[in-house]
C-alpha cells in the first residue's frame, strides 16, 4: 500500500472518530446537565451586601456627613450603594512612584520583546 | 492581616440596574421554528427540482458544481481570514512603541468576583 | 495579587454568596498587606448569589477607583500585567484593555491544546482586532476598564451568558476604543476533562450569540457604526458561519472518502491545514516567546480538537436558534 493511502486511511479514521467522540460527548454532557438543571435568572430586585473593610471607611463617613452626602454606613436595607456615592477621598495608602529599571532614549522604540522585557512608559503611536 | 477590632462592617443594598437587551427566547416557539425552517428548505427544494430541469445542469453536475464551488469559497475565506489576521497583528506588533520616562500610576480597583473559588483565593 | 510591580491599587474581593468557607477564608484576608512596592488594602464585600456580573457590579460600584480592573477568582495575574495595561489610558479614547489569557494547568493533551488555541486563536486575533482598537471580547480573566467606560455602557449585564463579551459590545458602543495588552498576563486554569470543555464552550458559544443578537441593530445598520457592525460580522462569522463551514468540508472528505473513493483528498486537505496553523503557531510562539512545545500540536489541532469545538458550537448555536434553556454549569477548579 502507498504511504498516501495508508495516511489518508489513517486520517479518515481519525476523522471519523473524532466526529463521533464529539456528538457522543456532547450528548453526555446535555444528558449531566439535564439532571443538575436549576433556574438561573432570579428576577432583577436590589440586594442586600455586607461591606467587611478596615476602619478608614468611618472617617469617609465622617466626611460624608460633612459634605452633606447621603450616608454609606447605613441601617438594614434603608441605603443604595450606586456609583460615585462614596466620598472624595481615597483610601490611605502609601502610594510610590512605579519603579523604572532602566533608563533609554526618550524617542520612540520599535516593539521588541528583547529590549522591553522590563521597561514600563507611555504608549505613543506612529 | 490587621486586628479584628479596626475591620468595620457595613450592611448595604446594591440597586440592580434592570437590562432591557435579551431574554431567552420562551419554548413555546421551538415548533415554530422548527416549522418555519422545515417550510423554507422545502420550497427551496422544489424551486431546484422545478428549474433544474430547463438548465443544462443534471443533478449530479449541480451537486459537483456546488462541492467545487463550495469548496473554493471554503478555501478563500480560511487562506483570506489567516492571512489578514497575521497582516494585521504584525501591523499591530509594529506600530506597538513605548516611550520609557513614564509615571502615570492611576489608583486602580482589582474586582475579584468569588463562588466557592476558597481554595484558590488562598 | 500581592506581588503587582504597581504601587497605586486596592483589592475588592467580592463573595457571591459562597456555600463554603470562602466567605471565612475572604475576611481573613481583609486589612492592609505589604505588596511589592506599597500597602494594599483589601476589602470584601458579601452579597448573596446573583452571578458573577452583579458580583462585579457590585465591585465597581463600590470603588472610588477612575480605573477597575475585573478578573476571575480563580486566575492570577503577572507581576508587570497592571503597569503594562494601565499605560494606555493615556489616550483618552481608550475605555478599556483586554489582557493576555495563559493556561496555567498544561502537560496535558486538552490543556496544551487549549494553551495553543489561546495563544494562536485568541490572542492573535486580538492583537488584529487592536490594531483597529476595537477589540471584541475582553476576557474574563483580565480587563482593565476605564469606570466611565462601564458607566457609559451600562456595567454588566445578566441578561447573556457571556457577560465579558456583551460588555466589550456595550463599551464599543458607546463609541470607545478597546487595545490588547500582550504583557498584561493572567494565567488561568483550563477545563482539563473534555465534558468541562464541552460545558465551557456551550456558554461561550450562547452567550456570544446572545451577545449579538442584544446589538443585532448594530450587525444589520452599518450607518450607526461601521466599525462595530464590522466587529458584529466578524464575531458572527467566528461563532457561527466558521463553525458550519469546517463542519461541512470535513463531512464532505468523509463522504468522497467512504463513497466515491477519493480517499487521497483528505490527506491533502489535513496537509494544507496543519501548514497554515504550523505557521500561525510559530509566529504567535516567537511574538508571545511561548513554549515551543507545543509547535507539534498543530498536527492535531485543526483536524481534531477544532473540529470537536466546533461541533459544540454548531450543536450549541442550534439549542439557542430552538431557544432551549440553559444553566450556568460552574466549571470545579482544582487549585493548580
Amino acid at each position: 500500500m502507498e504511504l498516501i493511502t495508508i495516511l489518508s486511511t489513517i486520517i479518515l479514521i481519525a476523522t471519523i472518530s473524532t466526529f463521533i467522540l464529539s456528538i457522543g460527548a456532547y450528548i453526555l454532557y446535555k444528558v449531566r446537565s439535564r439532571r443538575e438543571q436549576r433556574q438561573i435568572l432570579s428576577p432583577v430586585v436590589n440586594t442586600q451586601a455586607e461591606l467587611v473593610t478596615v476602619k478608614e471607611a468611618d472617617e469617609w463617613e465622617e466626611l460624608r456627613r460633612k459634605s452633606g452626602r447621603p450616608s454609606l454606613s447605613r441601617v438594614q436595607g434603608e441605603g443604595v450603594l450606586n456609583e460615585r456615592e462614596k466620598p472624595e477621598p481615597k483610601p490611605v495608602i502609601k502610594v510610590e512612584k512605579v519603579k523604572t529599571e532602566k533608563s533609554m532614549s526618550p524617542r520612540f522604540v520599535k516593539y521588541n520583546p528583547q529590549e522591553i522585557e522590563n521597561a514600563v512608559g507611555e504608549l505613543k503611536w506612529k | 492581616m490587621i486586628n479584628e477590632d479596626k475591620i468595620s462592617k457595613i450592611l448595604f443594598l446594591i440597586r440592580e440596574d434592570h437590562t432591557n437587551g435579551y431574554s431567552q427566547i420562551p419554548q413555546k416557539h421551538y415548533l415554530g421554528r422548527i416549522l418555519w425552517s422545515g417550510l423554507v428548505s422545502v420550497l427551496l427544494l422544489m424551486v431546484i427540482i422545478y428549474t433544474l430541469p430547463k438548465t443544462i445542469l443534471s443533478v449530479s453536475s449541480l451537486l459537483e458544481y456546488s462541492i467545487i464551488v463550495s469548496l473554493v469559497l471554503f478555501l478563500m475565506i480560511l487562506l483570506f481570514r489567516y492571512f489578514t489576521i497575521l497582516f494585521m497583528a504584525y501591523l499591530y506588533f509594529n506600530e506597538y512603541t513605548f516611550l520609557t520616562d513614564n509615571n502615570y500610576s492611576p489608583f486602580v480597583s482589582i474586582i475579584v468576583p468569588v463562588f466557592n473559588e476558597g481554595k484558590v483565593l488562598k | 495579587m500581592l506581588n503587582l510591580n504597581y504601587s497605586n491599587y486596592e483589592i475588592i474581593i467580592v463573595n457571591d454568596g459562597s456555600t463554603d468557607d470562602t466567605k471565612a477564608i475572604a475576611e481573613s484576608m481583609v486589612g492592609y498587606h505589604k505588596g511589592t512596592v506599597s500597602q494594599i488594602k483589601i476589602s470584601l464585600i458579601n452579597k448573596v448569589n446573583g452571578g458573577k456580573s452583579t458580583a462585579l457590579n457590585a465591585g465597581i460600584k463600590y470603588s472610588d477607583a477612575e480605573f477597575v480592573l475585573c478578573m476571575d477568582g480563580d486566575s492570577q495575574l503577572s507581576p508587570d500585567s497592571l503597569r503594562f495595561a494601565v499605560r494606555h489610558f493615556k489616550d483618552a479614547k481608550i475605555g478599556a484593555v483586554a489582557g493576555n489569557v495563559k493556561v496555567v494547568n498544561r502537560k496535558k493533551l486538552l490543556t496544551d491544546l487549549q494553551a495553543l488555541e489561546y495563544i494562536e486563536g485568541l490572542n492573535m486575533a486580538r492583537s488584529a482586532q487592536s490594531y483597529l482598537r476595537a477589540v471584541n471580547i475582553i476576557p474574563g480573566p483580565i480587563g482593565l476598564f476605564r469606570k466611565k467606560a462601564i458607566v457609559d455602557a451600562g456595567y454588566y449585564s445578566r441578561d447573556t451568558f457571556a457577560e465579558d463579551a456583551d460588555l466589550t459590545l456595550k463599551i464599543l458602543a458607546a463609541d470607545w476604543n478597546i487595545y490588547y495588552e500582550p504583557r498584561a498576563i493572567s494565567f488561568t486554569e483550563a477545563p482539563s476533562k473534555l465534558q468541562q470543555l464541552l460545558k465551557q464552550r456551550y456558554r461561550w458559544t450562547r452567550g456570544i450569540i446572545q451577545s449579538i443578537r442584544k446589538h443585532k441593530k448594530l450587525l444589520i445598520n452599518p450607518t450607526i457604526s461601521f466599525r462595530n457592525t464590522a466587529i458584529l460580522w466578524s464575531m458572527f462569522y467566528e461563532a457561527l458561519i466558521w463553525p458550519t463551514m469546517n463542519i461541512a468540508a470535513h463531512l464532505f472528505f468523509i463522504i468522497a472518502a467512504l463513497f466515491f473513493g477519493f480517499s487521497s483528498l483528505i490527506i491533502f486537505w489535513w496537509i494544507g491545514l496543519a501548514i497554515l496553523d504550523f505557521i500561525s503557531a510559530l509566529y504567535c510562539i516567537i511574538t508571545e516567546k511561548e513554549e515551543s512545545r507545543l509547535l507539534p500540536y498543530t498536527i492535531v489541532y485543526r483536524m481534531f480538537f477544532i473540529l470537536v469545538i466546533d461541533i459544540c458550537k454548531a450543536m450549541s448555536t442550534i439549542e439557542e436558534f430552538l431557544g432551549i434553556r440553559m444553566t450556568w454549569g460552574k466549571l470545579e477548579r482544582t487549585g493548580v
